[in-house]
């Protein structure tokens, strides 16, 4: 594929693209998603669709080609064909993890090697402690296996700022949209269907719609309708779409006496679907957990008019507040449930006004005709040679760069600071998940230089920082040059010491950047700490410089120190120096003691790429040692998902 | 319409319901409660499990899944004679756990009866125990010639259970919460800790809400609390302490000579009369191992404004004991006075201003001087 014919383009010359994609009537979500979006996208480019890989492909005759992955299988021969031939994927939901878990089934070592890819990276054979990894278990939620499909891609499109967040903490750095999830707007009378139901016109009708996969809380629905039946008994409700193996429907609706009140209809065709939804007056789709996927049939219902209720959690956490209803996935969910659909019936106005403000919603942001569009910008944008790469807030690293250095007088000591660091904070800043006003993040060790952009880039609702001290809190305020103001809250103890003033579960996210390593007496209560604080699902983002990186291979062959920092300070200081400095493998296993997956590790430069000598690399790859995970600085990302293994673990203490 | 602000208010709605409602339930139940609801959870999974036994997992559409599935099938037909055993067993199984479940729930009900019942029966014992004993009291004081009861005589004793209530009830305001007094406390668990204390039980008199009977319980020690009042003493109880509803004195006289490590008695003596208070130390010295402590601590009246206005708050205050006398008293019955603390000033807010002034400073130390004393005797 010549890339530069595409430069014209834009001049007139429309675009040649390939679209590997299932397409109707295969019962799959991204099938029902493609034949919505091929009719708009043909009348921009020049589109051929394959819905199967063709025998012999030539990718040469496109200038784009546009893969629609899901975790249906249905998509195995699609995934394949991605990795062979690198185009732009486009994930409905950022996991292919369930895909994966199908082409590699029963072979334990296929599954493993996978996963293994998926927190090391290229090489990853050499270097993990084999049986450590072992005890992995199939993980949907944790290893989302996209990082090899991202490593061959040239683009990706998500739909919402969460899916982008995990895309990115798989440290994927090509280019990103995040092009909303299309729909329909249409007009369709309900009445037949409600007829066909047995049902009066004034009577409330609830539906649940799709593949009733177990994290739609199906069954506890069923629950929350038995209990909205005693204040309305009038109520009923729809439950159209495949049923999942392990949720016996049937026998549910029957062992709760909901006979006669509850109907199960089965997978219908698109048409009757489309019925069954506008006859509903509200809709319940609930996720948890969630892999951050954007839900056609809420789409759908909402091009209808219909009144939504979501559950407050990933990619639904981001729609405008009055389309929708959202509640928690907390113990209150069929409580908070109950009283919402409560609520909603006790006037109809309430679902109307709703109903029509999730349709103009609809017509403002993502109407096929826009997001074919989106989609022919973002295809142009990554094919063009210009640097200007079309790509999101978070994803332009010069952007960012430019951000930082707006909170650093020039000439200062901190910008100094900022200077020799700032290729890392700009990379641990791109690692963070994307928070919400209600997120909550912790930056241990904040100097201030990235506080501002995790609340002011990344969206989170309440900054804490913390910093070494002998108790109390420091208020502090800065101001960047264009006079923008920033207030956080520093409290000051001893990490290693002193348990965090924080209730547990507190946090969404925290940041440890360049701490372990000066840690004196007891990392693990450190991490023991920050396990307690963050939430169930919660992230830990760990830099750290890599004791065997090549500049310190270097140093070694050369007869100098290879520490990054080995010196002592003259005065007693508030720093500590390096008390030990960390391999990337001890990382990995310094996560794993102490309760956490890890989910991402890679290597890079504080400040700028250093050069070293070629015999270096020939060297650890003449004795078939990994070449990768080399580079100056550790960037691990750790999920809370599983529990702490040991307090003090063999390889870091002694007894 | 802004329908999230519409969430957020029904999330307080339910919030304040369910804290409300599991207010009523007390901790255990409560745990108990969520154990059975994990139980209930597993229960259901597990019946929904069965019903996918035998069946074919979903796999992609390859050559090497189909060819996989196809041997399974292959298998299944084999052992046609094995699954609807799986099935029955799994079924068995999960219609045993059911039934359990609701057993557990009916007992569960019954336990939070009870529960209830025994909560109601033990307010009433004081009252009943109360009316037991008071013609023995009676005649007790009747015969003993010096009428050695330290709580305050009141004719009926009607209407010193009611005394005991209100003094009971009003013990915060007029002592502080639980976490201050426990906090004003410390002090004395320095002093025995830094010193080497007889093995032994210790004794606590007037033990009240039990603060001390906690800390010095949480470092180890045996502690046993005696109170007059009924209503401290069931509340000492209902927390797991050791106390005995008993007359101070009494109980010193009934003890074994040489049986305990540690006497404290916090804010008791002022309660006394003078020859009680001669009885409590002697008797005290009697019961203490060599070497063990006599604890006291008592309002100061050092200080002008507890003497006159502060200590006569509490209407069961007899008489306030300076220091000086109570050393007077330790020191007449061989007790070696180790430690003297002066304790619980009042805010330095209230302090006059120019305290460097010798005058102002006099004044300061006399007005707004520490509140209480603690002195403690070693035998």
């Amino acid at each position: 594929m010549d890339r530069r014919t595409t430069g014209s383009s834009a001049a007139g010359k429309r675009l040649r693209v390939a679209l590997f994609t299932p397409v109707a009537p295969a019962r799959s979500g991204t099938a029902d998603y493609a034949s919505a979006l091929i009719p708009e996208l043909e009348k921009l480019v020049d589109l051929e669709v394959f819905e199967k890989p063709p025998r012999r492909p030539a990718p040469e005759r496109f200038d784009s080609l546009l893969y629609q992955i899901g975790n249906n299988p249905l998509h195995a021969e699609i995934y394949k064909l991605a990795l062979q031939h690198p185009g732009i994927v486009v994930l409905h939901e950022p996991s292919v993890h369930d895909l994966m878990r199908g082409l590699t089934a029963h072979r334990e070592d296929a599954y493993l090697s996978e996963v293994l890819y998926e927190i090391y990276g290229e090489e990853a054979g050499a270097l993990p402690d084999e049986d450590a990894t072992r005890t992995i278990g199939p993980q949907s939620r944790v290893f989302t296996m996209i990082k090899r499909l991202l490593s061959r891609s040239k683009g990706c499109i998500v739909h919402s700022r969460f899916s982008e967040g995990q895309v990115r903490m798989k440290g994927f750095t090509g280019p990103i949209a995040r092009i909303p999830h299309g729909a329909a707007l249409q007009t369709l009378d309900g009445t037949p269907y409600r007829r066909r139901l047995g049902l009066d016109p004034g009577q409330p009708l609830l539906g649940m719609f799709g593949y009733h996969r177990p994290d739609k809380q199906v069954c506890e629905c069923l629950a929350v309708f038995k209990s909205l039946l005693e204040h309305r008994p009038d109520a009923r409700l729809v439950i159209v779409g495949e049923p999942h193996p392990e949720i016996p429907l049937a026998q549910r609706i029957s062992a709760l006496g909901l006979e006669g009140k509850a109907h199960l209809l089965g997978h219908l065709h698109i048409q009757d679907f489309d019925g069954f939804l506008a006859a509903c007056d509200v809709v319940i789709n609930l996720r948890w957990p969630t892999l951050g996927e954007t839900s056609g049939t809420m789409m759908r219902a909402f091009g209808l008019g219909r009144t939504v209720v979501v559950s407050d959690v990933g990619a639904s956490r981001e729609l405008d507040d009055d389309i929708c209803v959202r509640i928690p996935c907390d113990q209150h969910q069929d409580r908070m449930l109950l009283e919402s659909l409560k609520w909603l019936l006790s006037d109809s106005g309430i679902t109307a006004e709703i109903g029509r403000s999730a349709r103009q919603w609809v017509s403002r942001t993502c109407t096929w005709e826009r997001v074919a569009q989106l989609h022919l910008d973002f295809l142009q944008s990554v094919n063009s040679a210009a640097p200007s790469v079309r790509t999101t807030d978070i994803g332009d690293s010069a952007r960012l760069r430019r951000y930082l250095f707006q909170w650093a007088p020039p000439a200062s000591e901190e910008s100094g600071y900022l200077e020799g660091h700032i290729t890392r904070l700009v990379r641990t800043l791109q690692l963070v998940p994307p928070g919400n006003r209600e997120d909550r993040i912790l930056e241990m060790g904040c100097y201030l230089q990235i506080t501002p952009a995790l609340g002011r880039v990344l969206g989170y609702g309440e900054v804490r920082g913390c910093y070494l001290g002998s108790g109390g809190i420091d208020e502090r305020t800065v101001k960047s040059l264009e006079g923008e103001v920033f207030d956080c809250t520093i409290d000051l103890f001893d990490a290693e010491i002193d348990p965090f003033p924080y209730s547990s579960h507190h946090f969404d996210t925290v940041v440890c950047g360049e701490l372990l390593e000066h840690l004196q007496e007891d990392p693990m209560r450190m991490m023991n700490e920050i396990y307690r604080v963050l939430k169930p699902g919660g992230v830990l983002i760990l830099t750290t410089p890599n004791a065997v990186s090549t500049r310190a291979l270097v140093a070694i062959l050369r007869g100098s120190h290879p520490g990054l920092y080995s010196r002592y300070p003259q005065r007693a200081t508030v720093e500590r120096r390096h008390a030990r400095e960390y391999t990337p493998t001890e990382i990995s296993q310094l996560l794993m003691d102490s309760g956490f997956l890890t989910i991402h590790i890679e290597t890079g430069p504080y400040a700028r790429e250093e050069v070293y000598p070629d015999w270096a690399s020939e060297a650890a790859q003449r004795a078939g040692l990994a070449k990768n995970l080399r580079g100056e600085c550790i960037f691990a990302v750790g999920r809370k998902a599983a529990i702490p293994r040991k307090r003090y673990p063999e390889w870091l203490y002694d007894t | 319409m802004n329908v999230q602000e519409k969430v957020r208010e029904l999330r307080r709605r339910v919030e304040r319901e369910v804290s409300q409602e599991s207010a009523c339930r007390s901790v255990s139940a409560e745990r108990a409660l969520e154990e059975l609801e994990v139980f209930r959870s597993s229960c259901s999974r597990l019946s929904s499990i069965g019903d996918s036994v035998g069946r074919m997992p979903p796999s992609p559409n390859t050559r090497r899944a189909r060819l996989g599935s196809f041997l399974i099938r292959i298998i299944q037909r084999a052992l046609f004679w094995y699954t609807p055993q799986i099935v029955r067993f799994q079924n068995e199984v999960a219609h045993a756990l059911s039934t359990g479940c609701s057993l557990f729930e009916t007992q569960r009900q019954q336990i939070d009866a009870q529960r209830h019942e025994i909560r109601i029966l033990k307010g009433e014992l004081p009252r009943i125990r109360s009316q037991a004993s008071r013609p023995v009291q009676s005649t007790v004081a009747g015969n003993a010639a010096s009428g050695a009861a330290i709580a305050p005589v009141c004719a009926g004793c009607a209407d010193q259970r009611l005394l005991d209530s209100f003094l009971f009830a009003n013990y915060g305001r007029l002592r502080g919460s639980d976490g201050e007094t426990a906090k004003k406390l410390e002090p004395y668990l320095h002093v025995t800790r830094s010193l080497s204390i007889p093995d032994g039980p210790w004794l606590d008199l007037g033990c009240g809400r039990g603060e001390w009977l906690t800390m010095a319980g949480a470092s180890g020690h045996t502690v046993v609390g005696v109170d007059s009042n009924p209503s401290a003493v069931s509340y000492c109880q209902e927390i797991g302490l050791d106390a005995a509803e008993e007359d101070a004195l009494q109980h010193l006289r009934t003890a074994h000579s040489q049986s305990v490590a540690v006497i404290s008695a916090f804010h008791l003596i002022e309660h006394c009369r003078t020859v009680d208070l001669l009885a409590l130390v002697r008797e005290s010295v009697r019961v203490l191992k060599p070497g063990g402590m006599l604890i006291f601590e008592t309002p100061d009246p050092a200080n002008l404004v507890m003497a006159s206005h502060l200590f006569w708050r509490d209407p069961s205050h007899r008489q306030p004991v300076p220091m000086l006398l109570l050393e007077l008293i330790f020191e007449y019955f061989g007790l070696m006075v180790i430690e003297r603390l002066r304790l619980n000033p009042p805010p330095a807010a209230e302090r006059l201003p120019f305290g460097e002034l010798e005058f102002v400073r006099r004044l300061n130390q006399h007005l707004y001087g520490p509140q209480d004393y603690g002195l403690i005797g070693r035998r």
